[in-house]
């Protein structure tokens, strides 16, 4: 039975595991090679992929990208959590409507909102920086939702009130006693929100008309484009773009997964 | 306890009691008056903006009036900052500071976007009123819709004062819009016919001459005679072309009667009979199963399955010789049976609110009409000018081999199409709807290799029926 399970989830593994690895291999072969079949095994062609590659501004946009999303991380990870906090854990009037805004706010595609959402940046002046592709995670429904769930379930009353009567500012309740229990939440909504403002597509499509500014998924699609498309270098860009993810995730996975499960049964 | 100390517990431990929400309330309630006034001020300042800009493009026609009048003497002395937004960036590397040597104060900004792109990024930059390209490319598939969209200025008013019999006439309704205005000019011509294997055709027909081929040739009947001797001589190993997607893309781009008028789209008078001389091919199975740029059809070049492949001067570079590496010598051009067609292409227009109009039109006119611009574009890039003048000055450039002329068994490509294949063709007026007819076109081909048994009627309607779900707002017949 135990060999059983072992040889279905070695099996799932490699299924997952598969298109990245054909990612790996298909960017060490010459770009019309890989229309004769898949390859299996890496070629030789590596060198050339990386050099086309690195001809253009891949450091800089790459650099582009780290700082995109590192700054969103923090913002998202900042609002959500004060959103979260006040939302989960205070009465006040007005908080069900409040509640229901950000959920209302979840319904909306990104889409729909994104013409006025380009307007307004244009009109703080902002047009044509990284800026626009920053702030729209700070005011990010899911994250508030996320938060408000996760702290709902995983701060007792009990404890603040336990430290609010030893005399505990509440900046200090929110530092000292929040923040510690809620860090598998932070590290869940950190990766969601790194993946996620990592490979954005759209909104720096539209926003970014400076070259100097692209992120990796603009650039990427824009790699060896005239007649020919070089799928190969494209592959070897993506292999490069796909690792910090992978490394975040790895690093994280267990908290991640422990956030993603938080809630799920009531202690 | 402070006043800091205080404020926050209003703000967080005490706020469930009664007189704190109050106090809250009343936050709330200054805020939003606050953030109210503001957008009102917005509003207005907005509409200060308006009128400034409004005033300015009022304005602006006497200014450049003026200023193209100097220039047309000096062109130093036109200075301004341009936007272009291209793909291809070999292109505007190598011609931006040749246009600089003339033009040493204009700047040209360029932005990489990708062609699948473009339209989008191009309708969300004017509908937000953010930074838009002052230099705007129209490709191919999307060229019509940008013409439409009626966001390009008419060049052949000022500051242009673009004359449309400057270019090659054929080329004419590529650039110009619905109302009749030209709106652009080309990047390059793509004029096509068919590349074609010399060895298969030595071994098949006993010549690999084009001037003999053209004979072999002339009409599409004689086409599918000698397509089926071909398939009985090789035994089935050879056929004509790779797929019905090949052979619709030429009889479709054969027929350039007007089909759209409004939103009137008389799709049988586009399509009846090329999908009748189609399905006849595909009947006398000289037609392969393969779908246009899969992997099994690019490399069918270099293992010689099929004869004929549709090429237009770009061809060369980034069809032929990039899937076969190996084939110098083997290929050849001829031109296609009855008459020439066009395939791929890029119009090149300036945005009608750009506040540098006449240095993108310097930008504009130097790289794609003027002598020396033709010139580098023709040596560096292979692509050929619509500008009649060049051809007649320059004419010992194209009588010298080109750089595929080796590859292509010694023939003077360039020459093949000046000679043979421009002076017969007409061009297809431009509107949106070319989009929807290669979206669909696209899409039901492959149904065809499938079941051969639709007859030429049932495909009409199919299509008229997918082009009825792509367009709801316009009338098919």
């Amino acid at each position: 039975m135990k060999a059983l399970v072992w040889i279905s989830l070695i099996i799932i593994s490699l299924l997952s595991l598969f298109p990245f690895y054909i990612m790996t291999v298909m960017g060490t072969h010459y770009n019309e090679d890989l229309f004769k079949g898949i390859p299996i095994f890496p070629g030789d062609y590596l060198m050339e992929n990386l050099r086309t590659v690195f001809k253009t501004d891949f450091l800089r946009v790459y650099g582009n990208s780290l700082i995109v999303s590192v700054t969103s991380v923090c913002l998202a990870l900042i609002t959500s959590t004060l959103i979260g906090y006040a939302l989960a854990k205070f009465d006040f009037k007005g908080r069900k409507w409040i509640q229901m805004f950000v959920i209302l706010t979840m319904m909306v595609p990104t889409q729909v909102g994104l013409i006025g959402y380009i307007i307004e940046m244009r009109n703080i002046g902002l047009g044509n920086t990284l800026w626009p592709v920053i702030l729209i995670w700070t005011a990010f429904p899911f994250g508030a939702f996320f938060m408000i769930q996760f702290m709902r379930d995983s701060i007792p009353n009990d404890l603040m009130e336990c430290a609010r009567i030893d005399g505990c500012s509440e900046p200090g309740i929110f530092i000292r006693i929040v923040l510690p229990i809620i860090k598998p939440g932070l590290a869940t909504l950190a990766t969601l929100v790194f993946l996620w403002s990592w490979n954005n597509y759209l909104l720096p499509l539209v926003t970014i008309n400076k070259s100097e500014w692209f992120t990796l998924p603009v650039f990427i699609s824009n790699l060896g484009y005239v007649h020919r498309t070089d799928y190969a270098a494209r592959m070897a860009a993506l292999t490069m773009t796909t690792l910090p993810v992978l490394i975040l995730f790895l690093f994280g996975s267990r908290t991640f997964m422990k956030g993603l499960t938080a809630g799920a049964v009531k202690g | 306890m402070n006043i800091g100390k205080r404020l926050l517990q209003q703000f967080w431990g005490d706020s469930y009691k009664v007189n704190n929400t109050k106090h809250l309330s009343k936050w709330a309630s200054g805020a939003i008056s606050v953030s109210l006034l503001a957008s009102l001020l917005g509003a207005c300042g907005n509409g200060n903006n308006n009128n400034e800009s409004q005033a300015s493009q009022a304005s602006s026609p006497a200014s450049s009036a003026s200023a193209s009048t100097a220039t047309a003497t000096d062109p130093t002395q036109l200075s301004a900052t341009i936007k272009v937004w291209d793909w291809d960036e070999a292109f505007t590397k190598g011609m931006i500071p040749e246009f600089n040597k003339k033009y040493p104060n204009i700047k040209v900004e360029v932005t990489v976007v990708n062609p699948n792109d473009y339209l989008q990024k191009l309708q969300s930059g004017i509908a937000s009123g953010s930074d838009v390209a002052d230099v705007i490319l129209g490709e191919e598939a999307y060229r019509g819709k940008l013409f439409d969209l009626d966001v390009l200025d008419n060049l052949e008013a000022a500051p242009y004062n673009f004359d449309r019999s400057s270019v090659l006439d054929y080329t004419v309704p590529y650039i110009s819009n619905s109302k009749g205005q030209i709106v652009a000019v080309d990047q390059a011509i793509t004029p096509a016919g068919f590349a074609y294997r010399r060895d298969l055709a030595k071994e098949y027909w006993g010549t690999d001459d084009p001037a003999e081929l053209e004979k072999l040739i002339p009409t599409w009947d004689d086409f599918i005679t000698k397509g089926t001797e071909l398939k009985d001589k090789s035994g089935g190993k050879v056929l004509m072309f790779p797929g019905l997607g090949d052979a619709f893309l030429v009889l479709k781009g054969q027929n350039t009667t007007p089909y759209v008028n409004g939103t009137e789209v008389d799709v049988t008078t586009k399509l009846s009979k090329s999908i009748e001389m189609l399905f006849k091919m595909r009947d006398a199975g000289i037609l392969g199963k393969n779908e246009l740029w899969t992997p099994a059809w690019s490399s069918s070049m270099a293992k010689g399955e099929f004869m004929f492949y549709p090429m237009a001067p770009w061809g060369p570079k980034w069809h032929i010789s990039a899937n076969d590496p190996e084939g110098s010598g083997r290929w050849g051009l001829v031109k296609a049976p009855e008459v020439g067609f066009t395939r791929g292409g890029t119009a090149v227009g300036i945005y009608k609110d750009s506040k540098v109009k006449e240095a993108a039109w310097a930008f504009v006119n130097f790289a794609y009409q003027s002598e020396e611009g033709s010139l580098f574009n023709f040596k560096n890039f292979g692509n050929m000018t619509s500008n009649k003048a060049f051809y007649e000055k320059q004419k010992a450039l194209f009588e010298a081999p080109g750089p595929f002329d080796e590859f292509f068994g010694g023939q003077n490509l360039s020459m093949y199409y000046l000679e043979n294949v421009i002076p017969e063709m007409k061009g297809q007026a431009q509107s949106k709807y070319d989009s929807v007819v290669d979206a669909v076109s696209n899409s039901l081909y492959p149904l065809w290799t499938k079941d051969q048994s639709i007859t030429v009627e049932a495909a009409l309607e199919k299509f008229k029926s997918e082009m009825k779900n792509k367009a709801s707002e316009a009338t098919i017949k």
